[in-house]
């Protein structure tokens, strides 16, 4: 075995961005540099580890993974598995361990370090670990110009590996510095000094120490160490006392997408592995009530995702979002007035019978003629033989747009316009969907879309997913 | 088929935002008036086909209740747009069966208690595959499909279907019983509030209470009540099969539903050009773009010509085939379950001579086609009347 590492990574930030100066300027008071990443009104930390997830698996080989790990402080859920939504979206086999990380700010490397260990010890050949978060901080606050929304994945496993894990380290902290209790909105803070002195530093410097010690290397033979940071450059200050050379710290993408909690340590690990050099060895220490750290060395296998610049790419593609009113009510903080949703509830049980559709974008084709419909259709619409089909997911093609209308009063109250659309695959499969994160003046017939993941409303007292499409943004392979 | 069954009373509502009317008051509104037209009572009724699309899970029993008819078969139909035509038809084949000799045919739509300023947003049969369809999103699909396949720019296309709107509300005008009486400009069109592109406001129709109803009885035996009966001639419906959503390959400028329940009530009242042989129609202008669509999907106008028709005027209340004299569901409003009756009911007084209004009665009319069209869409009716036999 040539060792356990990862085997492929996945980024994903929300097409909106938020200028910090919109948040001070609503507030009367200055806003800091940069901008921060927004999720959308149809986005939570299960449709954006998806993406985040489905770009891992773009790589790899979907039926070798045995494992998925859900990483998240904003789990949409209190009970209920989010690790098996994100595992049926992603179409991964029925019999794999499924997990859910959730309450720390650590809760992706905890789940890395698990993933690790699965495959260390041969019960699994590949576990995907997805983590995303869209923490909400007080109005007014530092901490909401500071964070950020996104979403970041990586597989473990130990075939073409493109980083090893070769040491692992981890202590723990117990201290109230940055916590939400049950029923809280906002994420609450100990005074600040207290916080970072006894709590971020103390941990990270420990571990850094400490597995450097336990892997006989010196500060100089890291290349890249991976410090994620609870505000604007904490981790700088502490990478300084540490002794780092500038070179050897790993950008964080504060200034332009924000803190992104649970999801930032893989965020910037995808970010680092894509940049390394063959032989170069990362550091990696993630904190929340103490840390985990991992030393990882970058194989030849690197050449697979060299350069493919996963954060930057979003980064590239993205749009401003100016209105901080509405930003509000996308974060359940302010209530804008009802809509007309249509008020049926859901069936769960509808739900549950049909999330080939729902959930995995199934169409199915004819084996009689060759069609293909979606949603699966036991008739065929064009030759007419009943039940002769194969099951066929349709969620990584690319579609043209047909027809469309940008319909002004379809959605709720503070996300009125809906763009409705009719779109065809290669095959000549038609979809009927929403688009979303598009620029109303771009759309035009016959513009390729690609599916993404989407919240579609809470009817039923649950969250009811659904595919969207949009205007190209991720990478293609 | 053809001039085997008539219509020997018809009645409507004042159709707009009846806030003190309950769907009875409607209903007792139109039957009544019918009643009287065709000199019939309660008791000479033996079967209701009642169209209703909204009033789910409660049966036919709005129209028992009310009219207190005992012991007769009471049907409910619900397809949408088309609800209260293909009532009409099923009341014209009960006839024509055998089965009964006078039978009601009612439409009734109580929309302006549903809080909803226009037709709502709709879901379909599952939680989400529609969850943020809406009628106007839906059939502006039509419109911006169109547009491209002819080579219209948009507002070009936007102009074309203007046109319509325009012409529906000077027809409304003339119109008492309808929901909006106000004449409007090519440029009020175009500078309204956008709804669902292409489609402006004025390019939607009326969301309204309302109540139309018919009564129905063999050729035969109709002279015994009027002298002025209208005859069945022909009548087609066609729901396509698959949601032209998913359908692989389906053009959106053209609806099987349409050209083939035309086709079918054309083939039965012996009509080979729909252009010169009908003189007037009552279609399906929920939207503006849905009017032009149904000009080429009824062979009134040639594949991708209808903008050279409206332009010159042919669909005018003076023109060569006037279309949607009453001020269409675009003026006269649509309360869905009524429409198709009420359209029929246009139809009916126009070839009696003896609309409301004789400022929009079209002279010398003897043959009239009515026609509703819903869904995604995905289903359509028609109806062809005429004023003699044969």
């Amino acid at each position: 075995m040539q060792g356990v590492g990862i085997t492929s990574i996945g980024a994903y930030i929300p097409y909106y961005f938020m200028d910090r100066k919109t948040i001070g300027e609503a507030w009367g008071i200055k806003g800091m540099k940069g901008s921060k990443s927004i999720a959308s009104v149809d986005e939570d930390s299960v449709t954006m580890s998806v993406e985040a997830a489905l770009e891992c698996l773009r790589y790899g080989n979907r039926n070798e993974i045995d494992g998925l790990y859900f990483a998240s402080t904003t789990a949409p859920y209190s009970e209920k598995s989010h690790a098996t939504l994100v595992s049926t979206v992603c179409d991964l086999n029925k019999d794999i361990f499924v997990a859910d990380f959730n309450s720390s700010l650590r809760c992706a490397t905890s789940a890395l370090k698990a993933g690790y260990s699965e495959v260390l010890s041969g019960n699994s050949r590949a576990v995907l670990v997805t983590s995303a978060d869209n923490r909400n901080a007080y109005p007014k606050s530092q901490q909401e110009q500071i964070f950020g929304d996104g979403a970041a994945a990586v597989t473990i496993g130990s075939k073409e590996v493109l980083a090893t894990i070769d040491h692992v380290f981890s202590c723990q902290n117990e201290i109230h510095d940055i916590w939400r209790n049950q029923d809280d909105l906002y994420v609450r803070n100990a005074e600040s000094r207290f916080a970072i002195d006894e709590g971020y530093n103390q941990s990270v410097e420990y571990a850094f120490h400490k597995i450097l010690e336990k892997a006989n290397l010196s500060v100089s033979d890291i290349n890249k160490v991976i410090l994620p940071t609870p505000g604007m450059k904490e981790n700088i200050k502490l990478a300084k006392s540490l002794g780092l050379m500038d070179e050897q710290i790993q950008d964080t993408f504060v200034l332009s997408i924000g803190v992104l909690g649970a999801a930032q340590p893989l965020t910037m690990l995808v970010d680092a592995i894509e940049h390394a050099q063959v032989g170069d060895k990362l550091m990696l220490i993630s904190y929340g009530n103490g840390a985990d750290a991992f030393i990882f060395t970058v194989t030849e296998h690197i050449n697979k995702v060299k350069g493919g610049n996963s954060v930057q790419k979003y980064l590239d593609n993205r749009s401003e979002f100016k209105e901080y009113g509405r930003f509000l009510s996308y974060r359940g903080v302010l209530e804008a007035v009802p809509g007309d949703d249509y008020k049926i509830p859901s069936s769960t049980a509808q739900t549950w019978r049909e999330q080939e559709a729902y959930l995995k974008l199934y169409g199915s084709k004819c084996e009689n003629c060759g069609t293909q419909v979606f949603p699966i259709s036991r008739v065929c619409i064009h030759c007419g033989s009943k039940d002769e089909f194969v099951k066929v997911n349709k969620s990584e093609e690319i579609t043209k747009l047909f027809t469309y209308s940008i319909d002004y009063l379809a959605g709720r109250s503070d996300d009125p316009v809906i763009v409705q659309s009719i779109s065809e695959d290669a095959n000549g499969t038609r979809f009927y969907l929403n688009m979303t994160d598009f620029n109303k003046e771009k759309i035009e017939i016959d513009m390729e879309l690609e599916f993404t993941f989407r919240k579609m409303h809470n009817l039923g007292n649950f969250v009811n997913y659904y595919w969207k499409v949009r205007p190209i943004r991720r990478k293609r392979v | 088929m053809k001039d085997s069954v008539a219509i020997i009373g018809m009645g409507c509502s004042k159709f707009g935002e009846r806030w003190d009317c309950g769907i009875s008051d409607l209903i007792l509104e139109s039957v009544y008036e019918a009643y009287e037209d065709a000199g019939v009572g309660p008791q000479d009724i033996e079967a209701v086909y009642y169209g209703n699309g909204f009033a789910n899970g409660v049966g036919a029993t709005a129209v028992s209740d009310t009219l207190k008819l005992n012991g007769i078969p009471i049907i409910r139909n619900e397809n949408y747009c088309t609800s209260g035509h293909i009532a009409l038809i099923e009341a014209i084949l009960a006839v024509a069966s055998g089965k009964h000799k006078v039978v009601m045919a009612l439409g009734a739509e109580k929309l302006k208690d549903t809080g909803y300023p226009g037709l709502g947003v709709g879901r379909g049969m599952s939680p989400v595959l529609e969850a943020r369809r809406t009628a106007p999103g839906s059939f502006a699909l039509i419109g911006t499909r169109y547009f491209h396949e002819y080579g219209l720019t948009y507002d070009e296309g936007r102009s074309t279907i203007g046109k319509i709107a325009v012409k529906n509300h000077k027809n409304g005008m003339l119109s008492p019983k309808a929901h909006f009486h106000k004449e409007i400009s090519l440029d009020d069109v175009l500078n309204a509030p956008m709804i669902a592109t292409p489609l402006g406001l004025y390019d939607c129709c009326g969301n309204s209470d309302g109540s139309a109803c018919a009564i129905i009885t063999t050729a035969e035996i109709a002279r015994n009540f009027r002298d002025d009966p209208i005859y069945v001639k022909g009548f087609g419906t066609a729901m396509d099969g698959g949601s032209p959503l998913y359908k692989p390959n389906f053009s959106w400028t053209s609806f099987g539903s349409l050209v083939n329940s035309s086709k079918t009530a054309y083939e039965m009242a012996g009509i080979k050009n729909p252009r010169e042989e009908i003189d007037l129609a009552e279609v399906h202008d929920c939207f503006s773009v849905t009017e032009m669509l149904i000009y080429e999907d009824f062979g009134f106008s040639k594949r991708g010509k209808a903008r050279e028709d409206i332009e010159n005027g042919f669909f005018e209340l003076d023109g060569g085939l006037p279309v949607n004299t009453d001020g269409g569901l675009k003026c006269f409003g649509h309360p869905v379950g009524a429409s198709g009756i009420r359209m029929t009911y246009e139809i009916y007084k126009q070839l009696q001579h003896k609309v409301d209004n004789p400022k929009r009665q079209v002279k010398n009319a003897a043959r009239g086609l009515s026609h509703t069209f819903g869904g995604p869409p995905q289903i359509s009716a028609a109806l062809i009347l005429g004023n003699e036999k044969g």
